[in-house]
């Protein structure tokens, strides 16, 4: 099969209509094929949409007539984190493969009286749930926040969805985007969309409490840092061995990364899995410094999290956090590749740990009330 | 100096064309782990030591090269085997890249391999600390004759050229062409790797020609880099900048990413030439406009330098070799 579909793509132009079609008819089947040989995992991975669904109708109600409410991916972590982080009105909603269940959300929008809708992404059959409410009552603001930046659209299915988002705005069926960087709401402008500009935040004013600094070792963390080439792990790796008396925390640990710090006779305390947000900002509180030294982000949450959690972290310079502060000076990596440079910025926050921590938190003070109007503004009718 | 040989894979031209540009041995062999890619690759290089060779060199540790050297090794154990690194410990998520990461170290602490040469100072003081036997080769590329840089009219639009040499995440390619968007009178002529590249432009608006490299190699690159007023590679990680040599050797400013050791943190060329932020589309337009409006005398500067730097990769390489 993979042998004919190659021989096809050498034989047909990528833009033709025969293209296209056979295109059409392979996803057809694939997807009739998945469902026939997947059955079982299918209905009950519907019936845990359509359940969300019911949850997402009951808890709309809640916001009755309010000016705004977001859907909202409760399995996407990070949107989700963001989402919570900024919005008070949020509605847990998954994908919509249900005609019937479209139908059902766009009702309620219009039965309680919500003036506008925001959507924290795109999930699978949003895009129809925003055509439906638009048909129903053109009146109904719709804002879509759009969490990737262009680095992104590498991908097919983000590439996709992002020309579908802007073709449903030329429509008229969205009326603004916001983006969480500045590159990217100052991109969008001047390609003349409506568009707001947010900033991720996250509130955890009880954490910090169990911090530990007696730890025998210098210890570094690392975390969800395995499923992608931009999360730049190896170097992570190279650069925590390169500390004196260093261990690292990796969680989850894959196998290669697991025959590195073998390799490097880096020392690790590390777990295969992954593990309940709750439970990795209690762990991250035990390590001394934690680094982040992704190649591309926009708001990323993991940095405010661990300095949340009374732990300072490094991250790239690929977001819009700390950006002219002598804060930003201690943990901003300008050199995301290098390991050496690394270890040297790493050295430099423990040496000035207590000074990082109070700057971080005057900087939080203000930051706090910038995320505040940023989305005042943003959910004004 | 002791007599040798460069081997490089002849797949990957985009990794060599520095490399085989300071070498002057240099020949390519196959890639590949079947037995008629070993038989092959094995009869090139007892030619060259019936010739008189005293030492190999491998651009890298490819697919089957480890079998190859090992055999090499145990018939002719005088001879020195050497290998320049040509991978970043960024890239080591790829299992290709990591396993033959793990054999080339493997293969120099069982002292087949005499040396393993870095092309980032940052890899090479870390293996070099961890015990390994390694050295430090400042990658570099001179242009063999001078060529005129053509100083275009200042009505026209600026060229910018955007040619990665791979469609690979690390190349950052959608965040470089969001530059082209950011500057205002610019016309952006790319490297079209993929029908995306040329979707992503249109949908964006952004005025554009694509251009095919049919071969990577020094010729080609020469030609298409020649078009453009100023030329952007700001990849992500690097461990060899072929773009950026070329276009600067031809007089054509070139922007690139805090991922070389070209330059020392004060350098005055660097501040022009090296962006901190690969995937700030705002500021890398912005050092552009700078980089276009300092034509000159980011001319002169690299000249000074790159005096400097030529003497300083020859050094490296002589140790290398001498090693």
């Amino acid at each position: 099969m993979q042998k004919l579909k190659k021989m096809l793509k050498s034989l047909i132009k990528k833009d033709s209509f025969l293209y296209k079609v056979l295109r059409k008819i392979y996803h057809f089947l694939s997807t009739m094929k998945y469902k026939m040989t997947n059955y079982k995992e299918v209905k009950e991975q519907n019936k845990k949409y359509s359940k969300r669904v019911e949850e997402a109708i009951e808890k709309m109600k809640q916001y009755k007539e309010k000016s705004y409410i977001v859907f909202y991916n409760p399995t996407w972590l990070g949107v989700a984190g963001s989402t919570l982080g900024l919005f008070e009105n949020n509605v847990p909603l998954e994908h919509l493969y249900q005609k019937k269940e479209i139908q059902k959300i766009a009702q309620a929008v219009i039965q309680n009286k919500i003036q506008s809708v925001i959507f924290s992404q795109i999930c699978d059959g949003w895009t129809s749930l925003i055509e439906h409410i638009k048909k129903e009552d053109p009146r109904i603001q719709i804002k879509v926040i759009w969490h990737g930046n262009c680095y992104e659209y590498f991908s097919d299915f983000t590439w996709n969805l992002n020309k579908e988002v802007m073709q449903l705005y030329k429509k008229e069926k969205i009326d603004s985007f916001a983006f969480v960087r500045s590159i990217m709401y100052e991109f969008y402008k001047k390609l003349g969309f409506a568009c707001y500009y947010l900033q991720n935040n996250v509130h955890k004013e009880n954490a910090g409490k169990i911090v530990n600094n007696e730890n025998a070792k210098t210890k570094i963390g690392i975390y969800n840092a395995d499923t992608r080439e931009l999360k730049n792990i190896y170097t992570a790796l190279s650069a925590m061995k390169l500390v004196p008396n260093s261990v690292a925390d990796v969680v989850p640990i894959n196998e290669g990364a697991k025959q590195f710090t073998q390799m490097l006779s880096l020392d690790t305390t590390s777990i295969n899995d992954y593990i309940p947000n709750e439970e990795l900002m209690k762990r991250i509180q035990k390590n001394d410094i934690n680094i982040y030294p992704t190649f591309t982000e926009n708001a990323p949450m993991f940095p405010l999290e661990s300095f949340e959690m009374g732990v300072p972290c490094l991250l790239g310079n690929n977001n819009d956090y700390f950006v002219g502060t002598k804060l930003g000076e201690y943990v901003i990596l300008e050199r995301e590749d290098d390991a050496v440079y690394i270890k040297d910025k790493i050295m430099n926050v423990l040496a000035h740990k207590d000074e990082v921590m109070e700057l971080y938190q005057s900087w939080k003070k203000e930051f706090d009330q910038k995320c505040e109007k940023l989305v005042e503004e943003f959910i004004k009718i | 100096m002791e007599q040798y040989v460069l081997l490089y894979g002849d797949k990957k031209p985009e990794d060599n064309i520095c490399i085989t540009n300071m070498f002057q041995n240099a020949e390519p062999i196959h890639l590949g782990w079947t037995d008629l890619d070993f038989n092959y690759n094995k009869k090139i290089i007892e030619k060259h030591i019936k010739e008189g060779t005293k030492q190999l060199i491998f651009s890298g540790l490819e697919i089957g090269w480890d079998k190859l050297i090992k055999d090499i090794k145990e018939k002719n154990p005088e001879i020195k085997i050497k290998v320049i690194c040509n991978t970043q410990d960024s890239l080591l998520y790829y299992e290709y890249e990591r396993e033959n990461f793990f054999k080339l170290l493997a293969l120099s602490k069982e002292g087949i391999i005499q040396d393993i040469a870095f092309l980032r100072k940052s890899q090479y003081e870390t293996y070099q600390n961890l015990g390994y036997q390694c050295s430090y080769l400042k990658e570099n590329y001179q242009l063999k004759e001078e060529k005129k840089v053509t100083i275009k009219l200042p009505d026209k639009k600026v060229d910018l050229g955007i040619y990665p040499l791979n469609y690979t995440w690390d190349k950052n390619i959608f965040n470089q062409l969001c530059i082209a968007k950011m500057m205002e009178n610019c016309h952006l002529n790319y490297h079209n790797l993929d029908e995306r590249m040329e979707d992503f432009l249109t949908t964006m608006e952004i005025d554009s020609s694509p251009d095919k490299i049919e071969k990577i190699e020094e010729k080609e690159l020469i030609s298409k880099l020649s078009k453009n007023d100023v030329v952007v590679a700001t990849s992500f990680t690097e461990y060899v900048h072929p773009v950026f040599f070329i276009s600067m050797e031809l007089g054509i400013p070139c922007l690139i990413g805090n991922n070389s050791d070209f330059f020392e943190e004060n350098d005055e060329l660097k501040k022009y030439v090296v962006t901190n932020a690969e995937d700030n589309a705002i500021i890398n337009a912005k050092m552009v406009k700078t980089m276009i409006e300092n034509k000159e005398k980011i001319q002169k500067l690299y000249k000074i330098w790159k005096e400097n730097y030529n003497h300083q990769a020859q050094k490296t390489m002589q140790d290398f070799i001498n090693q």
